[in-house]
């Protein structure tokens, strides 16, 4: 057990850009270094009906949250995001902010149950971010410490890739 | 009751209202209940509202309550008139927006300032304006469908000139310019959205041309949004016509009536009877006009003003336009509307600068960015000259202004002491989580 966290921190931080494919493939080659058990490196993203991902990997219990890239080209250029505190208790389903674009004000809805441990700051300079790299290293919006069992439920609740991309095309 | 088949219909309750293009036989039996309270479960797929009301935080706290209440499939007009108002869109920054000083004047203490939920810029509403809000499922939203339905009614008045530019906002097309008569904005939450807009009937342009200039604007740096300015226009049609021409257009472009069959409900709703039956409105007229809302959504700004230059000439103070000292600094740095960075000098000596940076810094940091606040802080200063200090406290103390609205404000309590609904929800939430452990454990 000892072996393995040192392993997870070894790792690259999980990030929003590596696709789960991409993740997946990266998996074997730690497994023939430390020899740990697959399924607990898996970074896994899921999709909300309200166009939020969310990924995770189920170590560090850390979600990172953003809006999708569908919901940017529907929303249009972003001018402005509310983001919340540091720190904030933050409860799934709450609204923890809002993008503005080309005047409307969308809520941005958390999926998770948690604690917001960091915002992203360089979205209140250059909002426009979340229209570049929305799913990406430079447009996410908070990442949130889950609650326990959150990350069961949001792999079980949510939707993948595959689902959400059939929900959109709906 | 046997409707006669294919005819589409109006269920009109509470005060009738004349019906112009439908007809419609006996309606159904309608329960000795608040059209609000048969809202939620409302089987109708149209809804057509109008408030009689002229209180802009009542209003807009309704519209709210329309779109987190309807029956998720459901689309709804809801059309009313605002006393005069500013009306600032939710990321702006009142004083880049506003004139303060003339909105501070007695001619215009009538003049509400309001925040509202929806994004965009800032709009004056008075008597001779009319607004307009479609809210729909998330999944039809479209920025432009509802700004076409209304430029056809009004093209049936004769208005044809009438079309939709770039912004998404209703203009009259003039040869070589645009002249914008209707302010576009738009809420999105999770199933729901609305567009919402004015339309200017016969509004009073010098007031909107007059209020909406700030004498602060150019030295205030914002990271909110701010207004794009446009010549405006009244397009001079009769409220109670357009309203009706509107309320007909929004029924054929949802084609009513087209599969056969179907009611549409049409209520004019009054302000005292919508608070008695709905927590929810009072409490969000509640939180509109607290000081909360109003001045701390504020998003972070940078005032500076500019060293041997005459300030801006305030309407309340004739003639007077205090000269920063040549070589002055003046930044105010504002996070939540608070003071959170200030750096104010008028020493040309470095040294001698940096200790009055330091303590109007120590000073003048937390303090609410509020006229009155800030000129009082700024006379304590020691190390800044006094002559200085006064007039540039006057000039800021009216420049900048009292907030406005109430100071305190409890999500959780109402004035009686009572919960308030925000507060019964986290409950509930709480009681199921201790009910789900307790069955988990069982």
């Amino acid at each position: 057990m000892a072996t393995f966290r040192i392993a997870s921190r070894a790792l690259p931080r999980a990030s929003a850009s590596l696709r789960a494919s991409a993740v997946r493939s990266l998996a074997p080659l730690n497994r023939r270094q430390f020899s740990v058990t697959p399924s607990r490196f898996e970074i896994i993203k899921r999709y909300t009906e309200d166009h939020e991902w969310i990924s995770y990997d189920t170590t560090t219990n850390i979600g990172t949250v953003g809006i999708t890239n569908y919901a940017q080209e529907k929303l249009g250029e972003v001018v402005f995001i509310e983001l919340p505190e540091v720190d904030s208790q933050i409860e799934a389903d709450d609204s923890i902010g809002a993008v503005e674009s080309v005047k409307s004000a969308s809520d941005i809805m958390s999926p998770a149950t948690g604690e917001v441990i960091e915002v992203n700051g360089a979205l209140s300079e250059k909002p426009k971010l979340v229209n570049e790299d929305p799913e990406g290293e430079e447009g996410w919006i908070v990442k949130i410490k889950l609650g326990d069992g959150e990350a069961e439920r949001l792999s079980e609740e949510l939707m993948d890739e595959g689902g959400y991309e059939a929900y959109t095309q709906e | 009751m046997s409707p006669s088949r294919g005819l589409p219909r109006l269920l009109t309750f509470t005060n009738p209202l004349k019906l112009t293009v439908r007809h419609y036989s006996t309606p159904p039996q309608i329960p000795d209940k608040h059209p609000l309270e048969l809202l939620r479960n409302s089987p109708h797929r149209l809804h057509i509202y109008r408030s009689t009301s002229t209180n802009p935080f009542f209003n807009l706290s309704l519209e709210d309550y329309l779109l987190r209440h309807s029956p998720p499939t459901s689309k709804i007009l809801f059309t009313y008139t605002n006393s005069p108002s500013i009306i600032l869109g939710r990321n702006q920054n009142i004083w880049s927006e506003v004139n303060i000083p003339l909105l501070d004047s007695p001619k215009h203490s009538h003049v509400n300032l309001v925040r509202r939920r929806s994004g965009g810029g800032t709009v004056y509403h008075d008597l001779g304006n009319l607004c307009w809000s479609v809210i729909t499922p998330r999944k039809s939203f479209d920025r432009d469908f509802y700004a076409k339905v209304v430029v056809k009614a009004l093209h049936s008045l004769g208005v044809s000139e009438a079309t939709i530019n770039e912004r998404h906002d209703i203009v009259l097309r003039q040869p070589g310019k645009d002249l914008k008569v209707s302010g576009s904005a738009y809420k999105i939450i999770r199933e729901r959205a609305y567009h919402h807009a004015t339309l200017l009937l016969s509004s009073k342009l010098d007031d909107i041309k007059s209020l909406l200039r700030s004498p602060l604007k150019e030295f205030i740096t914002t990271k909110g949004v701010e207004s794009v300015r446009s010549e405006v226009s009244n397009i001079g049609v009769d409220k109670e016509a357009l309203t009706e021409k509107i309320e007909e257009e929004f029924l054929i472009a949802n084609e009513f009536g087209k599969e056969g069959d179907e009611w549409a409900i049409r209520v004019t709703l009054d302000e005292g009877e919508a608070i008695k039956v709905r927590d929810y409105i009072k409490e969000g007229m509640k939180e509109l006009q607290s000081q909360k809302w109003l001045y701390t959504q504020t998003p972070e700004f940078t005032l500076s003003l500019p060293p041997s230059k005459p300030l801006p000439e305030l309407s309340t103070l004739p003639g007077f336009q205090p000269i920063l000292p040549q070589n002055s600094k003046f930044t105010l740095l504002s996070t939540s509307s608070t003071l959170q960075n200030i750096q104010i000098s008028t020493s040309k000596d470095p040294d001698f600068s940096f200790v009055q940076s330091q303590e109007s810094h120590i000073r003048l940091l937390n303090t609410p960015f509020s006229g009155p606040h800030i000129s009082q802080k700024l006379s304590e200063v020691k190390s800044l000259p006094e002559d200085t200090i006064k007039d540039l406290g006057r000039w800021i103390n009216t420049a900048v202004g009292a907030w406005r609205g109430d100071e305190k404000f409890d999500p959780y309590k109402t004035d009686d002491g009572e919960k308030t609904l925000r507060a019964r929800a986290i409950d509930r939430d709480e009681q199921r989580k201790k009910r789900g452990l307790v069955e988990s454990v069982g």
